[in-house]
């Protein structure tokens, strides 16, 4: 989207009231020119202070009464709404097997946004949104109910004046993606063309479960829609702390120097959830924490840690540059000792008795899914040869917590004796993803007092200390992000292959054997230790 | 402060995080995570020793206290504060009911500080091989007072038996004639090396 566009949008938004505008004025073909409204001297695209305002336009969501639908994506839109960031002209178009009017899936989305915003509750917010929410009712075989999805899309083009742009927000599982990208394909609802606007989709995670699968569901989704159509959602992404590791590598002269296999020893990721599986225990029995979080988000997060300098911040170059370091990433020969995946067993966790993840509802008995997985990687540049990059996700450990720790080397000569620094450790720098998100800055320090004595302290820079603005959550940003079409955000379909380049062979060697076990409320299993101990370090308690 | 009752450790640690962010607390200085096991009655005492090893180290401090194993519903109380009574560090106050007496290092894994050492001190009634005691397994040093046990001759023994590196004792640091007051002393080899003598 370019900047005029951007001032076109808002120059519309913000000089029509849709309450005092009817829907006649459009009818009658008194829009007025794009270049009247381009041309305004008082708005500079370099003004920090225009809100980024996307063009007006409709989103389809498809699977509207899904959990994800309901806790994040239409709080979410709401919260954009009442952060002002939507244009006045935006239409929120539900689709569902549903026996539902537009009031049902009004009340729906009230109820959703109420629950779960970020943002406070404004009825005057809610009421201009409400007058915006349609549903159409239809199962995802029934051709009838998308000529009438199209048909409503066509007339919104006159009522609202979307200029025929949507963006499709495919919140079903994949298994149904050929179906409906079929029936998208045929009424023609995907091409920009016949549209007179933009017509994007939005996919969520899995995309496939192996390279194979992704080739297929890409080619299927690009077949369809135009490739620099398609958003592929990685929330983790959206995160402010994720976003922030690029500020912190490329924006100071401090880091850079040292982020390299000179100085950084090892670096760390972590993904701790507390929770088990909750309900999905058919997804998750499918999937495993390999394909269902090391992936996507682990491997996105190792690609902003690990990658070169984007010549420009721009969607294009960061892709071409985390794209070089996943195809650079090596997995282990000796995969055996190298590649960990678990299973919780029964145990206590914070205070609570809770099942082994195969005594779950809906788990198999016999099930051998991994609810854990740890990995050491490399990555084969010149930058990081030889530094490992140790990988670990899991279900039912003591905390939830998502954190980045670059362990540095130690000093290469001490002139202390031993026992002045035998507190001391590596130096570290920690991204706190999340919670408690920040950077933290770990190095010695001399204790007070008459001896010499070094152990180790921390520096802290903690988001919610710094700023007192409150960072928007990850799926306002991305949604917003769709509608605008910026895609920096969004992992293209190459660094999805390279990822199952990485992931199959490890699914590959796992696959015969059955996963170790460890205590639900543990840090994992032991083996998962063993494999750090044997490179003679340890795993960062987070 | 804080306090919960019939709570779950989870909600432990989001209140031990607003206690932070509305208190204005220290977060990344902590030195290390102590963990008391104690009963009600050594509460005034483990409070004065708590308070003035506090003032020297900034830590945070689980206290940990087992009631009635045969409730038959486990229960778990809490009382969170930064600052105030027991110095300027943060303390958790867990009181453990039933079951959950037995897993008590469920509700303290989660609860101890960042990548900081931890260190065990069992008040009184020590458990027999600390270095796999559940809630031992995790400290970088384990602390004990063999003297306050029932058995003190006995329990220096098993001390002694089960020795692993990371065991400390006080007693022995306590006996005026020996050591002078208040220092503490390594058990096992090296014990008697000055070089290695209580620091």
């Amino acid at each position: 989207m370019t900047d005029q566009d951007v001032e076109s949008s808002i120059g519309t938004a913000t000089t029509r009231d849709p309450a005092e505008v009817s829907a006649e004025a459009f009818h009658l073909g008194a829009a007025p020119e794009p270049e009247q409204l381009t041309r305004n001297p008082l708005r500079d695209a370099r003004d920090r202070r225009l809100p980024r305002v996307p063009e007006p336009c409709a989103l389809v969501v498809f699977g509207v009464t899904g959990d994800l639908a309901r806790k994040k994506l239409l709080p979410a839109i709401y919260d954009l709404a009442n952060r002002g960031l939507l244009p006045a002209d935006f239409v929120l178009l539900g689709f569902a097997r549903r026996d539902w009017g537009d009031g049902d899936f009004e009340e729906l989305a009230m109820k959703a946004a109420k629950e779960h915003a970020r943002t406070d509750w404004k009825e005057d917010v809610w009421a201009r949104l409400s007058g915006d929410i349609m549903f159409v009712p239809g199962s995802f075989d029934d051709d009838e109910a998308f000529d009438k999805l199209d048909k409503t899309l066509d007339d919104l083009c006159k009522s609202h004046g979307i200029k025929g742009n949507a963006a499709f927000y495919l919140s079903i599982p994949p298994s149904m993606f050929p179906v409906v990208l079929k029936q998208m394909e045929r009424t023609g609802m995907a091409d920009n063309e016949a549209s007179g606007g933009w017509r994007r989709v939005v996919v969520e995670k899995p995309f496939g479960h192996d390279l194979n699968s992704a080739l297929d569901l890409n080619k299927l989704v690009d077949d369809v829609f135009t490739a620099s159509d398609v958003f592929r959602i990685d929330h983790y992404l959206g995160k402010e702390t994720v976003q922030n590791l690029m500020a912190l590598r490329f924006a100071n002269q401090l880091f850079e120097p040292v982020w390299n296999a000179n100085f950084v020893d090892s670096v760390q990721i972590t993904m701790a959830e507390d929770v088990g599986i909750g309900g999905r225990a058919a997804f998750y029995d499918a999937t495993g924490a390999a394909r269902d979080v090391l992936q996507n988000h682990l491997l996105q997060l190792l690609a902003l840690t690990a990658m070169e300098e984007p010549v420009e911040f721009t969607a294009e170059a960061i892709q071409t540059e985390k794209l070089k370091v996943l195809r650079a990433i090596t997995v282990p020969p000796d995969l055996e000792h190298y590649a960990v995946r678990g299973q919780y067993d029964q145990g206590w966790q914070a205070g609570e008795r809770v099942p082994a993840y195969t005594g779950e509802t809906g788990v198999p008995e016999d099930s051998t899914t991994e609810t854990y997985a740890a990995v050491r990687l490399g990555i084969d540049t010149r930058r990081w040869a030889g530094v490992p990059f140790y990988l670990r996700t899991g279900k039912r450990l003591p905390r939830r917590v998502t954190e980045i720790a670059v362990v540095f080397k130690k000093a290469p000569h001490l002139p202390f004796s031993q026992t002045d620094t035998e507190e001391l450790g590596h130096n570290q720098l920690v991204i706190r993803v999340q919670p408690d998100e920040g950077v933290t800055l770990k190095f010695g320090s001399k204790v007070p007092g008459s001896a010499m004595e070094v152990r180790d302290v921390s520096m802290d820079f903690l988001y919610g200390e710094a700023f007192t603005e409150s960072s928007p959550e990850a799926y306002e940003r991305l949604i917003l992000d769709v509608l605008l079409g910026d895609s920096t955000l969004f992992p293209r379909n190459a660094e999805v292959e390279a990822s199952w380049r990485v992931i199959d062979p490890l699914e590959a060697f796992w696959h015969p054997h059955q996963p170790a076990k460890y205590r639900a409320g543990e840090w994992g299993p032991k083996e998962a230790d063993d494999m750090l101990a044997r490179d003679g370090r340890a795993w960062r308690r987070p | 402060m804080t306090t919960l009752w019939d709570t779950t450790g989870t909600a432990v640690v989001q209140a031990l995080a607003a206690e932070r962010r509305t208190g204005g607390g220290v977060t990344s200085g902590l030195a290390l995570t102590l963990v008391v096991v104690m009963e009600e009655k050594d509460a005034s005492d483990v409070e004065a020793a708590v308070s003035i090893a506090a003032s020297k180290h900034p830590m945070r401090v689980l206290m940990v206290l087992r009631h009635n194993l045969e409730a038959p519903v486990p229960r778990l109380d809490a009382e969170v504060s930064i600052g105030g009574r027991y110095g300027p560090g943060e303390t958790v106050v867990l009181r453990m009911y039933g079951r959950l007496a037995l897993h008590a290092e469920s509700v303290t894994l989660p609860l101890l500080a960042p990548d900081a050492p931890v260190v065990a001190w069992w008040y009184s009634k020590t458990p027999d091989v600390i270095a796999y005691d559940p809630l031992g397994v995790f400290a970088d040093r384990r602390i004990t007072n063999v003297i306050r046990d029932p058995d003190p001759a006995a329990s220096l023994r098993q001390r002694a038996e089960d020795y692993a590196p990371g065991d400390t004792d006080l007693t022995y640091g306590d006996h005026p004639v020996a050591r002078g007051p208040g220092r503490g002393v390594r058990l096992g080899p090296g014990a008697g090396d000055p070089r290695h003598g209580a620091r």
